[in-house]
């Protein structure tokens, strides 16, 4: 990993912005600090040789279990058109919207 | 009344009496005699007992339920009810099991104290100034005040097996896989596993028994069966148990070490050789945990945008202003905190040099596990490095939080199964020792479980 940059408030802006994330002007010096102290934690993994390698850890079944590709009844306590606005023929619906300017 | 009615009322009541602990989110009389009769139902489809007919259980709020609101402890979800049941919950209910309540945790299993939750931190049973583990803290509360005998809890790194050690019970966590995750809000997919708190080694693996088989609606479920676990080993003779040196450092709390010296003891009066191991690539677990997690964490959580689940915020603008609005003042800190993580180390520029290198870390510490495993049956470690420790004590300092969970993340990061048995007291405080076993040697593992358990006096100071 190298030298590690400290993480500065440009960078918690703009991972918060690809995380969808609003963060309070206020806050915003303790989410640096906090994550400055994360990440300078977790750079001890830069000890581990890049060459020190095993196999790729296998958890869970060796192989997934795909389902039969068949059309089956949705295991649902509430059928799909009881949780929609609007719900035809098997589809969901949006409301009309008679105008662009409406909004 | 029948059985499992008044089962359901002296639940009710206990709950009642157990209010200050805040241990639990959503229950209600009403809603626990509807399940007295579906157990009763089931009594009489059966024309026998079934397993576990009549047992309270409480459920963690991070698994869905569809005759009660499923929060995860967060605003984000505040009143929201799924339209399906988890896997696990249908199949407590086959075997004629109550649901009881759900259950405060950290916010979406984020935390090792249960101080994370939306709704307010969960208190120990025994000792109110102090936190109950994390993050299935309510469940384990709830087990160890005796309000129900058995609780199903999460783990993605030690969020059930720490909350028992702290809290003086059993806590097990299965193979990954073994249990059905259909129904378990994801947290981070490749680590989470329903697991299971009990008074007694026995009540987990009726649980389990119960719970475990394969499931089509989760892709990562064994194709197995499932489990039937035996009873307790009475010789150990010919079996090998490891003691990884280091799990047991210099610092380690002195009541923590003597407890695993005491299980030591027990095992080795049933036969077993102790010997010691090397998992030399442990002190990198907590490192990898808090990479690998919160990476898979800011995707799975990405679905919470104020859309298509629970709380939205008033915000104007475009949808993108919605979503980060909604998710800014949904989400808790220490949530957020782990969003903000997994996504800096997805991002463009540091995936290789974080998220690949914890991928190859990983890969060691399983490997660890794998190499151990080649010269011992099972393994016999502490549980947490310390008793519980006091509410407010790591707040402010997440590194310190993380910490806690140093000797229960390993086992999530290989997948392997591992139970802590409650061992004794160290001040007074309760504290757990955890046995690992072999990936799919469940069953084997609580055999054992039960062996230590018959030989260590719980209540007893060890220090």
């Amino acid at each position: 990993m190298g030298e590690r940059m400290s993480i500065k408030a440009e960078d918690v802006i703009r991972v918060a912005r690809l995380a969808a994330l609003d963060i309070g002007e206020q806050e915003l010096p303790a989410v640096v600090r906090q994550l400055d102290r994360i990440m300078g934690y977790v750079e001890q993994l830069s000890e581990v040789p890049a060459d020190q390698k095993a196999d790729a850890a296998v958890v869970g079944p060796a192989s997934v279990a795909l389902r039969e590709d068949v059309v089956a009844p949705v295991p649902l306590a509430h059928p799909p058109e009881a949780m929609a606005p609007g719900f035809i023929a098997g589809f969901f619906t949006v409301p009309v919207r008679n105008t662009l300017e409406e909004s | 009344m029948s059985s499992a009615a008044e089962a359901a009322a002296r639940t009710a009541e206990a709950l009642e009496q157990s209010a200050g602990l805040n241990a639990t989110l959503h229950w209600s009389p009403e809603l626990l005699q509807a399940e007295a009769k579906q157990a009763e139902a089931t009594r009489a489809a059966l024309g026998s007992d079934p397993a576990l007919f009549a047992t309270p259980v409480a459920v963690k709020d991070n698994i869905v339920t569809v005759e009660q609101p499923t929060t995860c402890a967060s605003k984000i979800l505040e009143g929201y009810t799924s339209p399906f049941t988890a896997t696990a919950v249908e199949r407590l209910r086959a075997a004629g099991a109550i649901v009881a309540c759900k259950t405060n945790l950290d916010e979406f299993a984020m935390g090792s104290s249960t101080e994370h939750s939306a709704f307010g931190r969960v208190k120990h049973p025994e000792f109110p100034d102090r936190v109950p583990g994390g993050s299935s803290g309510g469940s384990a509360a709830l087990v160890a005040a005796g309000v129900v005998p058995v609780a199903l809890g999460s783990e993605t790194g030690g969020s059930v097996r720490q909350p028992a050690a702290f809290c003086g019970v059993v806590g097990f966590k299965p193979s990954y896989g073994r249990v059905s995750r259909h129904g378990l809000v994801a947290f981070a997919s490749s680590l989470d596993a329903i697991s299971i708190f009990s008074g007694t080694t026995l009540d987990a693996a009726r649980v389990l028994q119960a719970i475990s088989g394969h499931d089509p609606l989760d892709a990562t479920s064994l194709p197995e069966p499932a489990v039937t676990v035996g009873p307790a080993r009475e010789s150990l003779a010919g079996v090998r148990i490891g003691l990884p040196v280091e799990y047991l450092p210099a610092d380690l709390d002195p009541g923590v070490r003597a407890a695993v010296d005491r299980a030591a003891d027990v095992l080795r009066s049933c036969g077993a050789e102790l010997v010691e191991v090397s998992l030399p690539h442990t002190r990198y677990a907590v490192p990898t945990y808090y990479i690998v997690a919160p990476a898979e964490a800011s995707a799975n959580l990405a679905r919470f945008d104020g859309v298509r689940y629970g709380h939205r915020a008033e915000a104007r603008g475009d949808v993108a202003a919605l979503y980060a609005a909604t998710r800014g003042e949904g989400f808790g800190a220490e949530v957020r905190r782990r969003i903000l993580v997994g996504t800096y180390v997805l991002s463009a520029g540091y995936y290789d040099a974080y998220y690949r290198k914890a991928q190859q870390v990983r890969a060691l510490i399983a490997a660890d596990f794998h190499s151990a495993f080649g010269q011992v049956d099972y393994l016999l470690a502490p549980t947490t490095p310390t008793p519980a420790f006091k509410a407010g004590e790591k707040t402010d300092d997440p590194v310190a939080m993380y910490l806690a969970d140093v000797f229960v993340c390993p086992a999530n990061l290989a997948g392997v199964p591992a139970v802590s048995v409650p061992a004794g007291r160290s001040d007074g405080l309760p504290v757990g020792v955890q046995l690992l076993a072999p990936y799919r040697k469940d069953a084997e593992l609580l055999e054992l479980a039960m062996a230590v358990e018959a030989g260590m006096d719980r209540q007893a100071e060890v220090r």
